[in-house]
């Protein structure tokens, strides 16, 4: 079982936030990967791209006589598995995982609640709208950056 | 398992066959079904894609995977699964219902949508698939006025899928 990289998309189909963990036999006590590097790469509007498609048929196959609304919570493409998670203000919170993981949605949900809220909603000096391009464009915040890669360091499925 | 609707595509990302077996999902009308086919085209060749770019030294893509495949085959004699969707989209889990996805060698297509969180459900797909590629293989291929990648009208095949998932 093994993470693979984390993503954020805001509501106006950017990538605010990619995390990509590399895992090498050398680096066992190290964290490797990049950070914020693929944000505008193929691979982010890819992936954004199968979301929003997915959410799409989700909504559409749902029984019309449900009142609540069908979520997508992750699909596999290939040996990857992509858990997902979105906010009501429609924060997209993507995690890539090996086919082996079980759902995600509770680590989705503690990165927005006790993460994303702590240090980017509630950090002043962070825009309300992120910008399409520019320094409020992306997540800089190394304390948000710092916490995120300690939590899911610590979950049993990052690396095994 | 209860499965609610497939759907068979052809190469092109065509509708060909589409069956209602169980309600429990959104009524939708035929050329909804034609435009969630071709969604789920476009959105199985943007995964084969995106999953090569996430591809790294751990993860063998798509030739790698292929020719492991035809290894075993080679080696043991014996026939593997015979599902060749190997880096596409395979499977969507939702709230309300999971959709799985069959690719064939030739390029075809078959979708199973399905009730969500059933145990042991690659398993049981995979069994259910088979055995729908099989009726494709006997009721429709073997239909001398069958055109093909052409909607299937076949009546014996009809009653032999529901006869299929009645069961399972």
């Amino acid at each position: 079982m093994t993470i693979y990289s984390f993503f954020i998309f805001d509501r106006h189909c950017n990538c605010i936030y990619n995390r990509e963990y590399t895992h090498t036999a050398s680096s066992n006590d190290t964290l490797s990967g990049q950070i914020n590097k693929s944000n505008d790469s193929n691979s982010s509007k890819l992936l954004f791209g199968i979301l929003y498609s997915l959410k799409t048929i989700s909504n559409k196959l749902a029984n019309d006589e449900e009142t609540e609304m069908n979520e997508l919570k992750s699909f596999t493409i290939g040996s990857f598995k992509v858990h997902f998670w979105e906010s009501l203000s429609r924060f997209k919170f993507v995690i890539v995982t090996n086919g082996e993981v079980s759902q995600l949605s509770d680590v989705l949900f503690e990165l927005y609640s006790n993460y994303f809220i702590k240090y980017v909603v509630k950090n002043g000096l962070m825009p309300v709208e992120f910008t399409a391009e520019g320094e409020y464009s992306k997540i800089n915040n190394g304390k948000f950056i710092e916490e995120t890669d300690n939590y899911l360091q610590s979950l049993s499925i990052f690396r095994s | 398992m209860k499965v609610y609707s497939i759907l068979i595509l052809n190469k092109a990302g065509g509708l060909i066959y589409q069956n209602e077996l169980v309600p429990g999902l959104s009524k939708l009308s035929a050329n909804d079904y034609l435009v969630l086919a071709g969604t789920l085209h476009g959105v199985h060749a943007i995964g084969s894609k995106l999953s090569s770019t996430i591809n790294n030294n751990n993860n063998p893509n798509g030739e790698e995977l292929n020719a492991a495949h035809n290894a075993i085959i080679l080696s043991s004699g014996k026939a593997g699964s015979a599902n060749s969707n190997r880096t596409g989209l395979q499977k969507i889990e939702t709230d309300m219902f999971n959709l799985y996805i069959f690719q064939t060698v030739s390029g075809l297509k078959f979708i199973m949508i399905t009730a969500p969180n059933v145990a042991n459900s690659e398993t049981v797909t995979d069994e259910l698939f088979r055995h729908l590629y099989i009726l494709y293989s006997d009721y429709v291929m073997k239909d001398p006025f069958y055109s093909l990648d052409m909607p299937i009208k076949s009546s014996l095949f009809d009653g032999r899928v529901k006869q299929l998932f009645a069961q399972s």
